[in-house]
């Protein structure tokens, strides 16, 4: 039992990176109905952006802005460049899928290039781990919740009160009806992957912070994981990724204690496996439900 | 020089194999199935642990067996079956499009985290090693005259490969295969059972993987979990793609072009910054560049998929749409 309880400490942690990854995955899907594999390449970027920031400036807060804004320009930029363009070519959805592979690829050598394969690590201050009521988390551990917390909560406040929210909202329904309601539905959509990508650009600094290393496919190897949470949660549905994103790092954490802790992804995997098949709308969505139940 | 050119020639022989049988499941049946690679990883890994017989401690696998090459192949390409039977059985019934692949590259992580790290069955990430020149024993070849024996025997494997499949492509199986690719309920109306013609195509293609596998297996000599990852089946798409999606020759050309010339014009590529990585990398790019290109402007590739020829099916195609005039576009 007590295995059990320091699993869940851990998983919250887990849970709390995956589930911004996984809502910034999510998010695009909804408006644009792709499932974008290049989505672990906005994490790397991050990250790096974050690492090159840091060793001119020595400041962490700076370094987590540059990783934000640029996986939001990376995303921006993915949805402008590829996406929409192939969307107005008339490609099949399975094709642009394809190409969001072929991105990923170009994406990863290109930090290849750049930075070399070997690991990375950010210069951070040492972080002792503590006893908090049944957990042990380090402070670093409650900064990412913390962080993710409120992420979350802000994204929750956008989607549900602004003028934007709503819109978005409306598109993810139907993009056709959205514009015949005067909705520009464009903008939205350009600024939702803008949303989506700061949100994984800061996820890729917060997993790089996490698990001390950086590597070119460090965020294409997140990329299933993320997955697995958006595709339990129902593609397009960002209370449901989130959801999925805390069980999925309860899973992978509690079962490390009692099953090889190198098994954990093919957990994960296996997890999805069987979500697809018998759950392919999501864990948590009712036959009624709009998108974002 | 001239063992260079046999070199590279049998590796693209073996690639075209494997990407002949990867045809089959995306070209023929239309499924973006991102395991084959596992299956050509199984392939491999039966080949040597049924021909390599017993390695020293520490290395440890299943098997262990030193059966006839000839025997081992047949074990590859009956293991991959096997494997590809059970996960098609399973992801075929009702997943298709971006779901259908999404499930297929977990697949194959899996096998990979699993094969990584249970040693007992394929010595873990350390691999194995060992299958040396097969047949050999009885041929007697000197080292140089070897690989030519070698690249022949390959070709006439392919060569086998591509006529059964030409046939096949031909055949009711084949063209129902395409009914259910272009209109999975039009060809369901007409009293197909898409999802056994599905795993049908899914097991031939991943036999044949299993057998490309094989061969790979005495053309490497050595294994190992780093060397299968789900980009090396993205690297076959890539020529699958280039060369036309559902045309054996035009398959076999992108191998060539793909996996063959941009893998050896960008291995002369000077080594810039001292990064060890520099000419993957960029031949890597290249590949991704080429994939964009070819899903943006020729999704049929550089040899298209032939239509089929039903003389009768066309004269009432073209009566239907001369009567249709110019709006039928």
């Amino acid at each position: 039992m007590e295995k059990v309880i320091l699993g869940v400490g851990f998983g919250l942690v887990t849970g709390a990176i995956l589930a911004l990854s996984a809502v910034a995955f999510t998010l695009t899907y909804a408006v644009s109905n792709i499932p974008n594999l290049a989505h672990g390449e906005l994490l790397t970027f991050g990250a790096y952006a974050a690492y090159a920031t840091q060793r001119f400036t020595h400041n962490v807060l700076v370094a987590a802005l540059v990783a934000a804004l640029t996986g939001g320009v990376m995303a921006w930029a993915m949805n402008a460049g590829l996406i929409e363009p192939f969307v107005r070519a008339r490609v099949k959805n399975i094709a642009i899928f394809i190409a969001t592979l072929g991105v990923s690829l170009i994406l990863q050598n290109f930090i290849l290039l750049i930075f070399g394969g070997a690991n990375l690590a950010y210069v951070l201050p040492a972080s002792d781990s503590h006893q908090v009521g049944p957990f042990i988390w380090t402070g670093r551990d409650e900064q990412i919740m913390a962080a993710s917390f409120l992420v979350m909560l802000l994204l929750y406040l956008m989607l549900q009160y602004t003028k934007f929210g709503k819109s978005l909202r409306a598109v993810s329904e139907s993009r056709e009806l959205a514009r015949v309601s005067g909705i520009n539905a464009h903008h939205v959509v350009e600024f939702t992957w803008f949303l989506a990508g700061v949100v994984a650009g800061f996820a890729g600094f917060v997993l790089a912070a996490s698990i001390g290393t950086l590597t070119p496919s460090f965020g294409f190897a997140f990329l299933l994981v993320t997955v697995t949470a958006a595709v339990a949660g129902g593609l397009g549905k960002p209370y449901g990724a989130l959801a999925a994103a805390l069980v999925l790092g309860l899973v992978m954490e509690i079962s490390a204690f009692y099953i090889d802790a190198a098994y954990k992804l093919a957990i994960a995997f296996a997890m999805l496996v069987v979500v697809l098949l018998f759950r392919p709308d999501g864990l948590f969505t009712s036959k009624t439900g709009g998108a974002f139940e | 020089m001239i063992q260079y050119i046999a070199s590279i020639a049998t590796e693209g022989v073996i690639f075209s194999i494997m990407a002949l049988g990867l045809n089959v499941i995306w070209g023929w049946a239309g499924d973006f199935d991102i395991a084959f690679y596992g299956y050509v990883a199984i392939g491999v890994y039966m080949a040597m642990v049924t021909s390599i017989g017993r390695l020293p401690s520490p290395d440890q696998y299943i098997l262990g067996w030193h059966l006839p090459f000839l025997v081992a192949i047949v074990i590859a390409m009956a293991s991959a079956a096997l494997l590809s039977l059970l996960v098609g059985t399973v992801a075929l019934r009702k997943l298709r499009a971006s779901y259908y692949a999404i499930t297929t590259l977990a697949t194959v992580l899996v096998l990979q985290i699993v094969i990584g790290n249970y040693t007992p069955l394929f010595n873990g990430y350390n691999g194995l090693y060992g299958l040396d020149q097969p047949f050999n024993d009885t041929l007697k070849l000197s080292p140089e005259a070897y690989p030519f024996f070698f690249l022949g025997f390959c070709t006439v494997i392919l060569v086998l490969v591509y006529f059964t499949l030409e046939r096949l492509s031909g055949s009711p199986f084949g063209r129902a295969l395409r009914a259910v690719r272009e209109q999975e309920r039009a060809a369901a109306a007409f009293g197909r059972n898409i999802y056994r013609l599905k795993l049908k195509a899914y097991v031939l293609g991943a036999t044949l993987g299993g057998l490309g596998g094989a061969l790979f297996a005495a053309y490497l000599g050595a294994f190992n979990p780093t060397a299968w990852s789900p980009i090396e089946t993205l690297l076959l798409y890539a020529a699958i793609f280039v060369g036309g999606s559902g045309n054996a020759r035009g398959v076999i050309l992108g191998v060539f072009l793909v996996s063959v010339v941009f893998q050896e014009i960008t291995r002369f590529l000077p080594n810039l910054g001292g990064n060890a990585s520099f000419s993957s990398a960029v031949r890597e790019i290249l590949i991704g560049i080429l994939i964009l290109v070819t899903m943006r402007y020729r999704i049929q590739g550089l040899l298209p998929e032939p239509r089929s020829k039903d003389a009768v099916a066309e004269r009432v195609a073209a009566k239907l749409y001369a009567g249709r005039g110019s709006t039928a576009g």
